[in-house]
This record gives C-alpha cells, sequence and structure tokens, in this order.
C-alpha cells in the first residue's frame, strides 16, 4: 500500500516535471521571442540609424557636390578671358579688330566647362550663359539653348557678389541655377548665370533607391514623396544651399534575419509544444491511472493472497490433521506394541515407513502454500497439468469441506511461459466464485470441470460449474474491477477483475466466460464457464 | 651672234634648271620632304606642332616620304629654299649671296608679297591675314570704330600714328614700304629680321615703341597671350593671304600640294587644324574658310 503510494506520488511528481519542463520551454520560447523581438526591435533602431548615416552620407555628398559646383561656377566667372573681354571693350577695341576674338574666347570657355565640369563622370552644368547688365546675351555654352532669365524673377538691383542658387518651378518641374554677377571695375557690368544638371547627378549620384528625395522650399526636385506622413521621413539640411535632402526612414525588414515572420515562426513554434505538453500530461495521467490500477491490482492481489491464506491455514489444518494423526497413531501404536513386547521389526518398519509417508507429505503441504504465498512473480516455463495439481493441493480442503467435486481432466504435456502462482490464484478465483455460488444457490451435487487442451497453438483451460450460472445482464461486467453481486462481507469486486487483469494484461492471454446448460451423469446441469487461453511458449 | 649667245645661255639654263631641279620625283626618290619654317604664332609653335606643320606632315604623308622640319628664319628663308639668299629693296627684288639649299618648301605663315612672288611660287592661299596696328594698353591711342570700309579705316589708323613710335620689320608683311607709313609722319622702329616676330608685343609692352604692326594671327595670338595688356588700334592693310612657298623649279611639287590642299579643305580636315590652332579666325574671315 505504501509502495503504491510512492508510486503515485512518483508519478504525480513526473506530472509537475513535465508541467515544469513544459512551462520552462514555454519560457524559453517566449524568453526568444522576446529577445528575437527585442533583437529585431535594434535591429530596426540600427537600421533607422544607418539609414540616417546614409542620408547623412548622402547628404555630405550632396553638400560636397554643391560646394564644388559652386566652386567651379566661381572659378567660371572669375575667368582671365571674361575680365579681358570687358578689358578690351574698355579699351574701345571694335568687334571687328579684335574684340570679338575675346568674346569667342569666353564662349570657348564656357563650352569647354560644360564640357569638363562634372562630378563622377556626370556634366554639372546643362548651360552657362553670360548676359549684359541689360539682359542682351553677351556669351553662351550654346546659342541655340538659352537660360531664359524672364522665369528667374532677378533682382536688378541685388547685389550678388557670391554665387548663390536660384530655384524655380517651370510647370512641372523645378530647375536649379547657379547665378553671379561679374564686376569690373566695381561696378556690375553683366551676369553669369549657370543652369544645373541637377536631376541626373541627383539620379545618379546620390539616389540609388527611391527611399531619398532632394527638397526645397519650392518642392521636390526629384522623386516627389509628398504622399507621405510626416512621421515615414526624416530630413537633413544641405549646409549653404536652399536644399533638403529628404530620405524614408524605412527599416527593411526583408533583409532582417529576425523578421516578424521569424517571431510568429516562433510564437506558433510554442503552440505544437504546448500541444505536446497537453498530450504528455493526458499521456502521463492515464499513466498514472493505468499504475494506479495496476497497483491496486498488486494490492489486490496481495490482499487476496492475505484472504485466501486465512482459508488456506484451515486447510493446512484439515490437510494436516489425518497424516499427523496417522503419525500420533503409528508412533502411540510403537511404543504401546515396544511396552507390550510385540513390536516385531516387520510393524516397527511399517509403522516408520508409514510415519515418514505421512511427513512427506505434510512437507510438502507446507511447500505449496509457501509456493503460493511467497513465490516470485517471475515468468517460467512450466507444466499446465502440474500447475493445475498444485491448484488442486492447496483447495484439497475447500473441496472437502464444501463437498466439491473437482473433476480434471488434463493434457500432461502443455508447457506455458508465465507466472505459475497467479495462474493458480486465477483457478482459485474462479473456483472461489463457483463455491460461493454453491453456497448462495444452495446446489447440493456440486460439480467443478476443469480441462485443458491445445488449440490453434494456444493452450486452452476450460473451467466450468454447475452453480446455475450468472445472470446474463450481470455476465459482461464480471471483470470490471469493485463489481460485485455479493455482500459487503463477502466479496470485494476485485477476484475475477484480477484474475483477468493477471490474464490478459500479466500473460498476453483470453479470458472469457459465459452460461452454459449440460448434462453430466444424464442430468441436466446449469452453470457458468471460463474459457481461458494461453500462448504456449 | 649676240642673240644666239643669249638664246643658247637661256637654253643652257633651261636644261640645267631641268637637269639639277630638285622636284616631286626627286623627293620622292630620296623619300624625304624638308619643311622650312621659324618658330612664329600658331603657325610654327616651336614645340613640334603648329598648323604649317601639321599640314606639311599631312602632305609628306600624302606624298609617301618622310617629313623633316628644317629650321630657318626670315632673313635665311628664300636662300634655304632656292640656294640664293633674296631681299625687298625699294628698287625691287635684289638677289644676294648663294647658299646651300637645305629645304623644299617654306611653310611658316608666309604671306603672299609681290617681291616674294618674283622669288618663289606660292601655293594656292593656305590662310587670310592682314596687317594690324597694336598698342599697349595703357596707350593714348583709341581703337578706331569700324566704319565697314577697310580703305576709310586704313586711313584712319593712318591718321592716328603720327608722331607715334611703330615697330615694323623690312623684308616681311610687316614692312612699312608696303603700306605707305612713312607717308603718315609716323616714327618706324625698324627691327632687325634676327628679332623673332613674337618679339614685338613684348617689345611695346616694355615701352621700346608704343605700337607695333603684327598681322591677323599673330594679333590674335597676342591678344590670348597677354590679354588685357594690348590692344588693336585697327588695320594698317587690306586683306592679305599666306601660303606655301615652293621653288620656281618645283611645279610638280606645287601642283601635288595644291592639290592636296584642296583634298584636305574639301575633307575638312584643313578647317579643323584651322580650328585648332586658330579658333577665331573664322569670325573675321569667314568667307575663306567656306568650302563651295
Amino acid at each position: 500500500m505504501e509502495i503504491s503510494l510512492k508510486m503515485i506520488k512518483s508519478f504525480r511528481i513526473k506530472n509537475l516535471y513535465i508541467i515544469i519542463g513544459g512551462l520552462l520551454i514555454i519560457t524559453y520560447i517566449l524568453l526568444l521571442i522576446s529577445t528575437t523581438y527585442l533583437d529585431q526591435k535594434k535591429i530596426e533602431q540600427y537600421q533607422s540609424k544607418e539609414i540616417q548615416s546614409h542620408i547623412k552620407t548622402k547628404a555630405v555628398t550632396l553638400e560636397y557636390f554643391f560646394n564644388s559646383i559652386k566652386k567651379d561656377f566661381n572659378d567660371i566667372s572669375n575667368k582671365k578671358e571674361i575680365y579681358t573681354y570687358f578689358q578690351n571693350k574698355d579699351l574701345g577695341m571694335s568687334m571687328q579688330y579684335g574684340l570679338k576674338a575675346s568674346l569667342l574666347r569666353i564662349d570657348r570657355i564656357l563650352k569647354y566647362n560644360i564640357d569638363i565640369k562634372n562630378i563622377n563622370g556626370i556634366k554639372s552644368f546643362k548651360e552657362i550663359n553670360i548676359y549684359t547688365k541689360d539682359n542682351k546675351v553677351l556669351s553662351a555654352s550654346n546659342i541655340d539653348n538659352l537660360i531664359d532669365l524672364k522665369n528667374l524673377d532677378l533682382k536688378e538691383d541685388a547685389e550678388y557678389n557670391e554665387a548663390r542658387f536660384i530655384i524655380k518651378k517651370n510647370e512641372n518641374k523645378i530647375d536649379v541655377y547657379l547665378y553671379k554677377n561679374i564686376y569690373f571695375k566695381n561696378q556690375s557690368t553683366a551676369k553669369i548665370i549657370a543652369s544645373i544638371n541637377i536631376n541626373t547627378i541627383f539620379k545618379k549620384l546620390i539616389q540609388l533607391d527611391n527611399t531619398l528625395a532632394l527638397y526645397s522650399m519650392e518642392g521636390y526636385l526629384e522623386n516627389d514623396l509628398s504622399s507621405l506622413n510626416k512621421n515615414s521621413y526624416f530630413d537633413i539640411n544641405i549646409k549653404n544651399t536652399p536644399f533638403i535632402l529628404r530620405g524614408i526612414n524605412q527599416i527593411n525588414t526583408n533583409r532582417s534575419f529576425f523578421s516578424k515572420w521569424f517571431v510568429l515562426f516562433l510564437a506558433l513554434l510554442a503552440l505544437p509544444i504546448l500541444v505536446v505538453l497537453y498530450f504528455l500530461i493526458l499521456l502521463n495521467n492515464k499513466n498514472i491511472k493505468l499504475n494506479e490500477e495496476k497497483n491496486i491490482v498488486k494490492v489486490m492481489l496481495q490482499q487476496s493472497k492475505m484472504a485466501a491464506m486465512g482459508e488456506m491455514i484451515s486447510n493446512i489444518a484439515h490437510q494436516w490433521r489425518q497424516p499427523l494423526s496417522v503419525i500420533s497413531a503409528g508412533a502411540t501404536g510403537m511404543k504401546v506394541n515396544k511396552e507390550y513386547g510385540v513390536l516385531n521389526d516387520a510393524s516397527f518398519y511399517e509403522t516408520c515407513e508409514n510415519i515418514n509417508i505421512n511427513a512427506q507429505y505434510l512437507s510438502k503441504t507446507i511447500d505449496d502454500f509457501r509456493n503460493f504465498i511467497l513465490g516470485d512473480r517471475q515468468k517460467t516455463k512450466f507444466l499446465l497439468n502440474e500447475n493445475i495439481n498444485n491448484f488442486n493441493n492447496l483447495v484439497e480442503g475447500v473441496v472437502k469441506n464444501h463437498k466439491i467435486n473437482l473433476i480434471l481432466d488434463t493434457s500432461s504435456n502443455i508447457e506455458i511461459m508465465g507466472y505459475p502462482n497467479e495462474l493458480i490464484q486465477c483457478f482459485i478465483n474462479i473456483f472461489n466464485n463457483s463455491k460461493d455460488a454453491f453456497v448462495e444457490n444452495n446446489i447440493k451435487n456440486k460439480f467443478v470441470f476443469i480441462s485443458t487442451s491445445i488449440d490453434n497453438n494456444k493452450a486452452i483451460i476450460k473451467i466450468k460449474d454447475n452453480a446455475g450460472g450468472i445472470d446474463d445482464k450481470v455476465l459482461p461486467r464480471i471483470f470490471e474491477p469493485y463489481f460485485t453481486t455479493k455482500h459487503q462481507s463477502q466479496g470485494t469486486g476485485i477476484g475475477l477483475h484480477m484474475t483477468y487483469s493477471l490474464i490478459v494484461e500479466g500473460m498476453k492471454g483470453t479470458i472469457n466466460t459465459n452460461n452454459l446448460s449440460y448434462k453430466y451423469k444424464s442430468k441436466n446441469q446449469k452453470g457458468v464457464e471460463f474459457i481461458i487461453t494461453l500462448p504456449i511458449k | 651672234m649676240l642673240k644666239l649667245s643669249s638664246q643658247l645661255i637661256i637654253i643652257i639654263l633651261i636644261f640645267s634648271s631641268s637637269l639639277f631641279s630638285y622636284d616631286l620625283k626627286e623627293i620622292k626618290q630620296k623619300g624625304e620632304l624638308r619643311h622650312l619654317g621659324m618658330p612664329y604664332a600658331n603657325f610654327v609653335t616651336g614645340s613640334g606642332d603648329g598648323l604649317s606643320v601639321e599640314v606639311m606632315k599631312g602632305f609628306a604623308k600624302h606624298l609617301n616620304v618622310n617629313y623633316k622640319f628644317v629650321p630657318s628664319n626670315l632673313e635665311k628663308f628664300f636662300g634655304d629654299l632656292t640656294g640664293q639668299h633674296a631681299k625687298n629693296s625699294e628698287n625691287g627684288l635684289k638677289l644676294l649671296d648663294n647658299t646651300p639649299i637645305i629645304g623644299d618648301v617654306i611653310a611658316s605663315g608666309l604671306t603672299i608679297l609681290n617681291w616674294r612672288e618674283e622669288v618663289v611660287n606660292f601655293s594656292k592661299p593656305t590662310f587670310p591675314s592682314g596687317v594690324w596696328l597694336i598698342a599697349r594698353a595703357e596707350s593714348k591711342l583709341n581703337p578706331i570704330k569700324p566704319s565697314g570700309d577697310i580703305q576709310k579705316d586704313i586711313k584712319q589708323v593712318k591718321s592716328f600714328i603720327k608722331d607715334k613710335t611703330v615697330l615694323a620689320i623690312e623684308d616681311t608683311c610687316l614692312d612699312p614700304r608696303l603700306y605707305n607709313l612713312k607717308n603718315t609722319n609716323a616714327k618706324i622702329l625698324l627691327q632687325s629680321k634676327e628679332i623673332k616676330l613674337n618679339e614685338l608685343v613684348p617689345a611695346i609692352m616694355s615701352r621700346k615703341a608704343e605700337t607695333t604692326l603684327l598681322d591677323v594671327p599673330d594679333a590674335l595670338v597676342a591678344l590670348e597671350k597677354w590679354p588685357g595688356l594690348i590692344k588693336v588700334i585697327g588695320p594698317i592693310s587690306k586683306k592679305q593671304n599666306m601660303a606655301v612657298g615652293f621653288r620656281k623649279d618645283s611645279p610638280e611639287l606645287l601642283k601635288e600640294f595644291n592639290i592636296y590642299l584642296e583634298k584636305i579643305k574639301k575633307d575638312g580636315t584643313y578647317n579643323d587644324l584651322v580650328k585648332k590652332y586658330y579658333p577665331d579666325i573664322f569670325y573675321y574671315y569667314g568667307d575663306f574658310f567656306k568650302n563651295d
């Protein structure tokens, strides 16, 4: 009983372990998800910083570009040839005699600079024009494609000593210009203006994808991001220019190893684990129940044995009574004969032999009971008829007391691999059931038939009585535990259930029962028959 | 008898001329074209290139002979080509000492002048020119206002230079005699022919004279070279032409050159070369470079 409680406790602990293990796994997954999520966040933050850094780098590149282009523009506007022209003009030279050469030289310089001024191979300027103070074209990189000054809204009085950017929206596009006044003898003499190849440069130099836009107060110069909300981009002012580089703060989750899908996958991974955990607990509970049942059976077996022991002791007493009286009578007879001097050798030896035989019988009886009570639960080969004989010896007292006719019809050579003591226990249980039924039904001529045979490579043991049979409604339930039709004081409802367990689970056999009517000694008999099949070794 | 002997001399001269001439056939046989030139404007830059150098290199290639540049100067040009030095004088051409012939053509921005035509045969014009009067930037002389008539413009310029110092070089296109500068009462400062033409502008900038004569191609180079330091007052001459000079006894070579010149003018090679060395000249003499 104590052992069984320990085992149950052990199973409960096992269940607890599973739950703890499950919880640990779930905690681990949750931690994994949390860590992954945090990592994801960190990666996103890192990516965001990376994007910001990327945009900053691009802004620096743009700043470099704008500074560079501004410097180039200043260099062009400061070319000595331009001043030479104004000098020559100031000297009074005529176009026909020399001045035109100065002007042609400026044309060439403008064209040349259109060709050579570039950023990473991309031309910086589209056109460069020089206009007189009264807005007449003086020199142009391409006379057929002049920059229209009207669109630029230049303030005539404004002093543009330094090159400055002018951004103008023309229809659907925004153009960027660099503009500067040309001074000669401290007087604003002309104006130089260049249209910047901003779109091409931005596309090829800066915008590798569509996540960047060049923005100014006049609107988007390149890559219109006006459809985005304010939170999805950030701006970096490009120093010394009116431009803003606008970058989309777009985290590329596809690039991240710890993608949202991965987190989802981890979360989903917890689901089958929970299911497995549930089934493990279920299985363990079943095991607990099963083991509880097994233990109960064991306990019952033990109880059954203990209960049987009382009966056995009375059997032993009954069985010992006759040999003991034989031994006692023999010994007393020899003593009397000796006293009267009539003890001859033949009588002495006969009496001693008789005493010895009866003592042997007593010893065997003791061995039989001891084997049954203390028998180890070890699977062994045994002969079925020997096993039935042992059963017969054990119940001999009961048989005689209740005047039961135990009729054996056994084969001598059926060898079985199993638990012999447990099989005897099964026979006793079935026999006791019949014995009780004989009493209950007040049967006078009591018969119990035990026969063995081999069929289909299986040992068949049939046990039938003539105790009247079992109610058909009750019959299907007789192997259920704690099921009994007997009074509480008599039956425990364990015997047949234990028999079923020992046969079916213990020895991989089968046990069936049915009511039957038959004739024995020309009389109709009605009883129950138990058919046990056991696998032959 | 005298008549007979003079005829004989002419025949002998003609014979000897044909006997000792060094024309196309001989050049091809020798496999070398000797180009006489001197550093001058962008015709011969002195750096191994120049408009004349590239044209003559092309011509040598056209003849399938090697090209050789033979340095010379204004004083030696004609002697180096013909074997006898020559100069212009008030009485016309004056032949001087004999000298070894060391070149086959003169191509160095040589202006076609009457006296020169007596010494050498000129090819078809290769470059337009003229002579301008150049002054220092701070000179009180003011450039003329073009009238649209070159004669009037020349007259106007000449009217300006009374009592002004004018640098000139005899026997060249800058020879004051060619333009009757004596009549202007200008102070003509004749420079030695050994002075390179390139040194005329530096001379006025160093105040050796107030003005100088310069042919147009050289003036354009000077304006580019010394921007703001000199100014063009106006023209001294009408339009002139430059050409390549050939020995009188090299008619076949001359003829072949004219064929070559025509060819490179037609295929645009020539204008490309001019654009390379004198990009502004098209404005001043656009008609000259038109290919009909």
